[in-house]
């Protein structure tokens, strides 16, 4: 399996690269926000299964990165997480609408990543 | 002027919760006080502005061994510097129970801003006069203690 992890905090990408890890992703890559995300989807060719898009972001946030990668042929397939804040809750009904596959509130436990990551991509 | 439990207690739920299923600690609410300003900090202030019906802060005020234990729980590894992932990883920390706090409080409405970590020794945290604070002292398992210092100024709507 593999996984683009879309975050702006470096310590939000290393815990949940951790627990992608433990759940046995093979492959994880990391970007800081939406245009670094677009860029390494191109990189790779948008072969990932599972995207984890963190909402607030500078430069381009989580809702339009999530409307970029569902406009794209190539990436449209691809399963989206949303990771947000209690906050900034009121933006997942927007993201699900979107085509948002589910979505993860921080704080979260590891063993929640996991399986809302097992679900998805089992979909 | 004192903030009441409906300002204060989402901000202590939202401790606790965070401290629990993130950072693998279970943290105790053991004393709050109402205190006038300034405030004597311990050597990591995490303040959050809060704005919208009602103006304010929050903040997170944790020695440097604290800290560096909540880090490391929070990360996952042994973490023993100050470093630029460090006050990352405490600026997370207190967004998210500054997140947690805003969507516990039914009134007022409020936005937060982004986290500012002040790192030193022997500085206050001074408010203007009409400002409500409370400092709520949390008691780790582990011994260590930290604390939550809100502040509020309610705006007549």
């Amino acid at each position: 399996m593999k996984a683009l992890i879309v975050d702006d905090s470096s310590t939000m990408r290393k815990i949940i690269k951790k627990t992608l890890m433990q759940a046995g992703v093979a492959t994880i890559v990391e970007a800081e926000d939406g245009i670094d995300a677009m860029q390494k989807m191109k990189e790779n060719g948008a072969d990932f299964d599972v995207v984890l898009l963190d909402i607030n972001m500078p430069r381009v946030d989580g809702v339009t990165t999530l409307k970029q990668l569902k406009a794209i042929d190539e990436t449209k397939g691809i399963p989206v997480i949303m990771c947000t804040s209690e906050a900034e809750k009121e933006k997942v009904v927007e993201c699900i609408r979107g085509g948002a596959s589910d979505y993860i509130v921080k704080p979260f436990s590891k063993d929640l990543i996991a399986e809302k990551i097992s679900k998805v991509v089992g979909k | 002027m004192t903030l009441d439990a409906s300002i204060l207690d989402p901000f202590i739920n939202a401790t606790v919760e965070c401290f629990e299923t993130m950072l693998d600690m279970s943290p105790k609410p053991v004393d709050t006080s109402h205190q006038i300003p300034p405030i004597e900090s311990k050597d990591i202030c995490a303040i959050i502005g809060l704005s919208g019906e009602a103006q304010g802060f929050c903040a997170l005020n944790a020695s440097e061994a604290v800290t560096l234990e909540m880090v490391s729980n929070f990360v996952g590894e042994e973490v023993t510097t100050f470093d630029e992932d460090t006050m990352d990883a405490i600026g997370e920390i207190i967004n998210i129970i500054a997140g947690g706090a805003k969507a516990g409080i039914k009134s007022p409405a409020l936005s937060i801003s982004l986290p500012s970590i002040m790192h030193g020794k022997k500085f206050v945290v001074s408010v203007p006069l009409d400002v409500a604070v409370a400092t709520i002292v949390f008691q780790c398992e582990s011994g260590a203690s930290f604390s939550m210092i809100v502040g509020m100024k309610l705006e007549k709507k």
